[in-house]
């Protein structure tokens, strides 16, 4: 999908949303604005629930002309809602394409900048469901247990409803509109869990106010990432002011673990409500991989950033990413720099009992360069031989592990500077698990790209139930593996190549032509190295569907989304 | 197909029916199969059932079958099954040939079941 964001609420390309001016959303379930005002502007709930009122000019200009305000300063709905940037930004656009509001793209980026301030959500709510606006694959199976929001997975993600906030009269009216528009049941149980989970007035929402203020993020701020496929990262970010209070400039600097190659990306964001970092960056030619611009998953490649600042404004962490639905992207954590130690990353993420001299790279910030090795520790059943060497980024240091090491997580240590959790100790890798569990890919066509995928084949031991496939299982990190492809149905694999193929890396690749239907498939991961007790490669799977990119029905057409199919030129 | 089908990424039940047909099952001939659990994926668009079955000759057969989604799956967990329970597996078998099942209904050693109801799969 191609388009052009004549919008401008947000930097280009900074939410999935804002790539879609023109062509929108083929249902929206949240539609604060959707009916008309009340002649006098008075609202039922008005006694029962107070508003938020509206005190930005512009707001007030461009919107209350519909939302007719209170004496309160209230605006008709607006004032009962609240939201993320996206939100927001979704709202807008179907004002403009359903309602004919004109804005111009600065007035409607103040707008969404406003609206997410002042009727946004605290950062404790934005957080639990910042997998929708990071595009990630993410396994709603929990909600799904949850019964009730079942009614509203049964057509989008639960994470949708989740990232609003509205009173009981808001939600009502919603549940109205669901059932004029979409014809959807109305469901009591699904309403009473919404109005239970996303109440207008929380403790976490009056808290932020009180508490939020201009954020600063300027300055230097150290990073680890992952991209998978690619493995991780370590590196920084330098943060300068933009034009505008809001707006910030990044200069990001990022080594690879795995083969040392250097990136710069740079980029602009815009920080909605003082913590959501919405962004969109581009790096520059690797320094010394062998990555192209050719290839869809090159680091390289131009991102959208979504990330999550903690109220502290010292941490960050969110997702940049990229792709026909989004389906590459590092999965990146920020940290303020600081004037002390910092430990960042090791290279490896876990040893086996009775590893012997096992070299190891401690990565990290203002590290002693006189580092002996009585002062680095490796937890329980791990003996640090000795310092190889130590430099203010980095220490190595040749370790034993004991065969009679319990297993388990360790923190790593150094003149009080902790990297929590950083290696696993294992005994055996009892199982691998491929992720993403489940996926989709899409094929192309003559106007839409293709949407790969890629996977990673990750080991676990059974953890201290001793059981496999349970909560205490330990994650030991990728693992080298083969990997191929099976049809579902199919009796061989004389059919592969219509569907596509997987790399050596665990990319999976459709075909460039649909071949006019939609395919269920397993990318089968084989590890290269570990066997199970019968001496057998450890095998896994993930459940992929492989995408037809578009359709037309009844005279429509759709094309694809992550999370739905979309109707062209539509809502 | 509908405009309201969607990618069951993002926990879109809808999908399960609405990605593809079943028209590559032999829906004519219902199958019953008695095995082991080798493994249960816990997954959208389908949970999808890894078992063994011993046929007439005494060999192993690796089938895998099919069902319908952890929304559907009311109340069911990813240790609903696990590996090494007995199973009794009843559907339509895939026409290619491969052992494939469309499962409808099943049994497990564990008291785990499922009957259809409509096109959806119901734990009692």
């Amino acid at each position: 999908m191609r388009f052009s964001n004549t919008l401008g609420l947000m930097p280009p390309l900074v939410s999935p949303l804002t790539s879609m001016s023109g062509t929108v959303l083929l249902w929206v379930l949240l539609a604060p604005f959707l009916a008309a005002q009340t002649p006098n502007g008075a609202r039922q709930d008005t006694a029962l629930e107070p508003g938020i009122p509206v005190t930005d000019p512009l707001v007030k200009a461009k919107c209350g002309t519909c939302h007719a305000p209170d004496e309160r300063g209230n605006l008709d709905r607006i004032s009962w809602v609240r939201t993320t940037p996206e939100g927001w930004q979704e709202a807008i656009k179907k004002m403009i394409l359903e309602k004919h509001l004109e804005l111009t793209p600065l007035e409607a980026r103040s707008i969404v900048q406003y609206l997410s301030s002042r009727h946004g959500l605290a950062p404790e709510e934005a957080k639990p469901v910042m997998y929708y606006p990071e595009r990630r694959v993410h396994d709603e199976i929990g909600a799904a247990n949850d019964y009730p929001l079942t009614a509203c997975a049964k057509c989008h993600a639960a994470a949708r409803p989740l990232s609003w906030r509205r009173s009981a009269d808001e939600w009502k009216r919603l549940a109205d509109e669901h059932f004029a528009q979409y014809k959807v049941a109305r469901n009591e149980t699904a309403m009473a869990a919404v109005r239970k989970a996303g109440p207008l007035h929380t403790p976490e929402w009056t808290a932020w106010n009180a508490r939020s203020q201009a954020s600063n993020l300027t300055g230097r701020w150290l990073v680890t990432a992952h991209l998978p496929g690619h493995g991780r990262y370590f590196g920084e970010i330098q943060v300068e002011r933009g034009a505008t209070p809001d707006e910030f400039n990044t200069r990001a600097t990022l080594h690879s673990i795995n083969d040392g190659s250097t990136l710069i990306r740079t980029g602009q964001i815009l920080l909605f409500g003082g913590y959501a970092w919405r962004g969109r960056s581009h790096g520059l030619a690797p320094s010394n991989s062998a990555s192209s611009s050719a290839h869809p998953d090159d680091p390289s490649h131009d991102a959208r950033e979504v990330m999550w600042i903690s109220p502290d404004q010292n941490t960050g962490e969110g997702r940049w990413f990229w792709g026909q639905y989004q389906e590459f992207g590092f999965d990146v954590a920020l940290q303020r720099a600081a004037p002390g130690i910092t430990l960042l990353a090791v290279d490896r993420l876990s040893l086996k009992v009775g590893a012997q001299t096992t070299s190891l790279r401690i990565i990290g910030e203002n590290l002693p360069t006189d580092v002996n090795a009585g002062e680095l520790s490796f937890g329980p059943g791990i003996t640090v031989r000795r310092v190889i060497s130590s430099t203010s980024r980095e220490v190595v240091a040749e370790v034993d592990v004991s065969a009679t090491a319990p297993p388990g997580k360790r923190d790593i240590t150094l003149r009080g500077a902790v990297l929590q959790g950083a290696l696993a100790v294992y005994d055996r890798v009892d199982y691998l698990k491929v992720t993403p569990e489940s996926s989709l890919a899409a094929f192309g066509d003559p106007t839409y790209v293709r949407g790969y995928q890629q996977f990673e084949a990750i080991g676990y031991q059974r953890g201290p139930d001793g059981k496999a496939h349970t909560a205490d299982d330990l994650e030991l990190g990728p693992m080298d593996a083969s990997w191929s492809m099976q049809i579902f149905y199919a009796v061989d694999a004389s059919g592969n190549d219509k569907i596509g193929n997987v790399s050596p890396a665990g990319l999976l690749t459709p075909a460039p032509r649909s071949p006019g239907g939609n395919f269920d498939i397993w990318v089968v991961a084989t590890a290269l190295h570990e066997s199970n007790q019968n001496g057998k490669p450890l095998v896994a799977k993930g459940y992929v569907v492989v995408t037809i990119p578009a359709y037309t029905f009844d005279g429509r057409r759709y094309v694809r989304d992550l999370e739905r199919w979309i109707e062209e030129g539509t809502w | 197909m509908t405009n309201r089908i969607g990618i069951a990424l993002l926990l879109l039940p809808a999908f399960a029916v609405a990605h593809h047909g079943y028209a590559e099952f032999d829906q004519k001939t219902r199958v019953v199969l008695q095995g082991n659990v080798t493994e249960f994926h816990y997954t959208n668009p389908h949970c999808i059932l890894d078992f063994e079955v011993k046929n007439d000759k005494g060999q192993i057969e690796n089938w895998q079958g099919e069902m319908s989604n952890p929304l559907h799956l009311k109340g069911w967990t990813r240790t609903s099954l696990e590996a090494g329970d007995s199973i009794t597996a009843s559907g339509y078998r895939a026409k290619s040939g491969a052992f494939y099942l469309w499962i409808t209904g099943l049994k497990s050693s564990k008291g785990v079941e499922l009957k259809t109801n409509g096109e959806n799969l119901i734990p009692r």
